[in-house]
């Protein structure tokens, strides 16, 4: 009898510490963000920024466009020209530049006076060892080249001090748009020769940016200084002279609801990544959200011919049509996401509206299913034809976090049309394998661009990485066109004509927008700029105290 | 993180609970081990001891290697086939041979054999940095954070053990033998979300995004050392309850000294011995728990060393991470073996009598 009035106060104590933790997410700080907007930017102050992890290292040739570390890149590393997230290019490091009647020269003039964190000046020398390593790599030290840089780039040449001269060897107008993108961040000369080893300790690596490294604890930690004689930031920025915050310190904590909760606690100012579900709590109680749009194709799904069932358009197009993208938007995102309107995301200049080819309409999706002759129902409320289920398998990718929430989703709204689809899990070896697989039904797009054309071309021609397996001429030869063409207005038509093309004969089934890595922010944050791969640069960022 | 069997060093103990008794007559038949021999035969059951600790460390070791060689892909190819990149098959290829992944696994192997001889734990395959480096650099974080689990378990398993065996069953001395299965039975994540969410987000004790020194590693300790503290007080309780029917102490009670001076003078020396024993299991349930209370807490250690590189498949730093387990669990365990007969007289005379009395 005693013992059971014991446990009912041991229950009880149990229930309020419970009681305790559930009520906190009530009690967040309620910080408005409508009164300060028009104060002046104010120098000083510190950020916590939270991240995912730092888990590839400090290597440049490794992390430099990956969404974790480039974080901490572009604050401490400048680039040859800026590209905003609506694809505008401005000069950095790189004032202006010229190109030939036949657009295969380039001359870039380089900005004068421009120094590293080693004390090494910034000149014509540098900006073509980095050039080179950008475009090849060094395989015998273990250094890869950026993915996804031109190929049409052949050589570089110092002219004087601060003069290249680059020559291609086709004429390509992405060529100075991907000087912006991932990966080409600008390091000195010294750190260049740096064997991998040595690059590994972010210590030694110097680069030019309005920011510098003053320690760093592996996978853990990057706490960063502003740098006191930066005044060569890129044009689009808001100020000049050095940066107004004093220190950032980036600090991984892997958890997602942690990071986010760290903000809404304020023990952190931003959090990266945290999970869509969080974020319109967040935003009500007045702390902002950032989800940059990303330089890329949509996410969606890649249909292959090769497996089974889809070498019939029809049951393609169901496929297309049965999928409600407004539906997966409320259950997996929040407003902050946007629909695809096309297979690139809006901010890719060559897209265009195609949404009505693509829109929701599970009547039309049932018909195509009867007209390709599965038009007998199981038990189990799946097609049948001949005897076999319109059955399929699907891989969520490791590379999108809302993946698999997303494919359980799309499973319910394929099996009300009558079409199964069984999941199956992955890791990121594992994915890879599937890659290659000419079995698998659907694979995931959600790649970055450095040129539509070019992208296209090496994601989707059979002289590429041939995703839709489609053994199709006609798509090989408008990629190709597309890939090639240098006449503005004739690329334009082409482009739009591609995506007609891949859209119709469904091929590729768009989800919904990419917004690589969102960002909870406090609202005392303000001045974060995102660039065209959709990572913050934190020069003109600063800490309204008055919020 | 498997750890290796703790019958190879603590013989007989199958079960942490069996411990009190079973390890008193164990260390019996060891210090009676070959009786007639000249030598002395601690030093020799001490010699056959570090050859197996060996061997088991060297076992880890290739284990390691096998297993993780065994599962598809490797960090360098991964990231080069990442769907984001372009590389080509022989792009891939020139950046792997230079990492000698394109070697047959036997080669491999040797290479990783002349590196566990030489000491030279190489680089990591993800990061680059040197794999001593790595572990050096997370090795303090994870000792205070261990070091400080294991004293408030102690501190734990004694107040509990105090409180239950002298507090009258209805004022909480029968509850607070409830302690330990309870303890045992919630995982360390659960009391380690409960105190960030309370402690860090609710009452601002502490903050995730700064983890300097030791009073961040305070907090983390706590969590550890809840479930660590848990078999402790239960061979502690356990215990103290055959001591206290002891004779001498029912004098002790009859004479009226305090139920303090009793636990203090009478009951703590001989009820340790089974607690020693315990601990130094214990200290295995510590590494395994930082890897959950380091990610919990998203501290730096070598729980968290070991996570990553088992995520991203980085085979040097893995192998390092896990045979540095295995050292500190297997010498913890051996230097138990040894300091046990000190504390326990009977196994001295034991001892004694067996070197006097050739059988």
């Amino acid at each position: 009898m005693k013992s059971r009035i014991e446990w009912k106060h041991a229950a009880v104590a149990v229930l309020a510490l419970t009681m305790v933790a559930c009520s906190s997410s009530e009690s967040g700080p309620a910080a408005d963000g409508s009164s300060s907007t028009h104060s002046e930017p104010q120098a000083g102050g510190e950020i916590t920024v939270l991240t995912n992890n730092f888990s590839t290292g400090w290597v440049p040739s490794k992390s430099a466009s990956n969404l974790y570390e480039a974080q901490v890149w572009g604050q401490i590393t400048d680039k040859l020209v800026y590209v905003d997230n609506d694809g505008k290019v401005f000069p950095w490091l790189a004032e202006s530049w010229d190109v030939s009647e036949d657009g295969t020269e380039y001359v870039l003039h380089l900005r004068p006076g421009v120094t590293f964190s080693d004390g090494t000046p910034f000149d014509a020398e540098t900006a073509v060892a980095n050039l080179n390593i950008w475009a090849a790599g060094d395989s015998r030290r273990g250094i890869t080249r950026v993915a996804l840089f031109p190929k049409s780039f052949e050589s570089a040449a110092a002219v004087d001090d601060h003069t290249v001269k680059v020559t291609l060897n086709r004429p390509d107008l992405s060529f100075i748009p991907s000087l912006g993108y991932h990966g080409t961040i600008v390091l000195s000369k010294k750190t260049l020769d740096l064997s991998v080893d040595e690059q590994s300790d972010l210590s030694n690596i110097a680069g030019s940016g309005p920011f510098v490294v003053t320690s760093w604890a592996p996978n853990q930690e990057v706490v960063l200084e502003k740098r006191p004689d930066y005044n060569w930031p890129a044009e689009n920025a808001q100020h000049e002279g050095q940066a107004y915050l004093d220190t950032i310190t980036f600090r991984v904590i892997p958890d997602d609801l942690q990071r986010g909760t760290s903000v809404e606690s304020g023990q952190a100012d931003i959090a990266q990544n945290v999970p869509p579900e969080e974020l319109s709590a967040a935003k009500s109680e007045g702390f902002v959200v950032q989800t940059p749009r990303f330089f890329g194709a949509v996410h969606g799904l890649q249909l292959r011919l090769s497996a089974q069932h889809l070498d019939d358009i029809k049951v393609r197009q169901a496929i297309q049509h049965a999928i409600n993208r407004d539906e997966i938007l409320q259950t997996v995102y929040t407003q902050d996401w946007l629909p695809a309107t096309t297979i690139f995301n809006s901010n890719v200049p060559e897209a265009v509206d195609l949404s009505d080819r693509f829109a929701f309409d599970q009547a039309r999706a049932e018909q195509l299913l009867d007209e390709a002759g599965w038009n007998q129902v199981g038990e189990d409320g799946i097609r049948v034809k001949d005897g076999e289920r319109l059955s399929f398998w699907a891989v969520p990718t490791p590379y999108v976090s809302t993946s698999k929430l997303e494919w359980e989703v799309i499973a319910q709204q394929l099996k009300a049309a009558g079409i199964e689809v069984t999941l199956r899990n992955a890791d990121i070896s594992a994915y890879a394998k599937y890659g290659t697989d000419d079995s698998l039904p659907f694979y995931e797009a959600h790649n970055s661009l450095v040129d539509a054309g070019a992208s296209s071309y090496a994601q989707w021609s059979s002289g590429g990485a041939d995703q839709f397996r489609a053994n199709d001429p006609k798509l090989d030869g408008l990629l190709n066109d597309f890939n090639l063409e240098q006449d503005a207005a004739k690329r334009r038509d082409l482009a739009i004509e591609v995506q007609e093309y891949i859209l119709d004969q469904a091929y590729f089934v768009p989800l919904e927008q990419i917004s690589q890595g969102t960002y909870l922010q406090s609202s005392k944050v303000k001045g974060v700029v995102f660039n065209v791969v959709a990572r913050p640069w934190y020069y003109d960022t600063w800490l309204d105290q008055s919020a | 993180m498997s750890l290796p069997g703790p019958g190879i060093t603590t013989p007989g103990l199958t079960s942490p609970l069996s411990a009190a008794t079973a390890g008193t007559t164990d260390r019996r038949k060891v210090a009676a081990w070959r009786p007639g021999s000249n030598a002395n035969p601690y030093l020799k059951y001490a010699f056959a001891r570090l050859f197996q600790a060996a061997a088991v460390i060297l076992l880890t070791y290739l284990v390691i290697f096998l297993v993780v060689t065994v599962i598809p892909g490797d960090p360098i190819e991964n990231q080069l086939r990442s769907p984001e990149n372009d590389f080509t098959e022989d792009e891939i290829r020139a950046v792997t041979s230079f990492y000698g992944l394109d070697k047959p696994v036997v080669e491999q192997l040797v290479v990783a054999l002349g590196r566990f001889f030489t000491g030279n734990f190489g680089f990591s395959l993800v990061s680059n940095r040197p794999v001593t480096t790595v572990i050096a650099e997370a090795l303090p974080s994870t000792l205070t954070l261990a070091s400080l689990a294991v004293l408030f378990s102690l501190v734990l398993a004694f107040a509990i053990g105090f409180g239950a065996v002298f507090l009258p069953p209805r004022w909480g001395g029968r509850l607070l033998r409830m302690f330990p299965s309870l303890f045992l039975s919630v995982p360390n994540f659960t009391i380690g979300l409960l105190i960030i969410e309370v402690l860090s987000f609710q009452l601002g004790l502490f903050t995730l995004s700064d983890q300097h020194g030791v009073y961040a590693a305070v907090f983390p300790a706590i969590a550890l050392a809840i479930p660590v503290s848990a078999q402790l007080t239960q061979v502690l309780i356990t215990s103290l309850d055959t001591v206290r029917r002891q004779p001498y102490v029912t004098v002790a009670i009859a004479k009226g000294l305090s139920p303090a001076t009793i636990f203090g003078r009478q009951l703590l020396k001989p009820s340790s011995l089974p607690v020693v024993t315990v601990l130094a299991l214990t200290i295995g349930e510590v590494l395994g728990g930082s890897v959950i209370t380091e990610a919990v807490f998203a501290r730096k250690g070598i729980g968290s060393v070991v996570e990553t590189a088992v995520l991203n498949q980085d085979v040097p730093v893995l192998q390092a991470a896990v045979t540095l387990a295995a050292i500190v669990f297997i010498t913890i365990n051996l230097f138990t073996d040894l300091i046990y007969p000190i504390l326990d007289p009977r196994l001295r005379i034991e001892h004694a009598s067996a070197q006097g009395n050739p059988a």
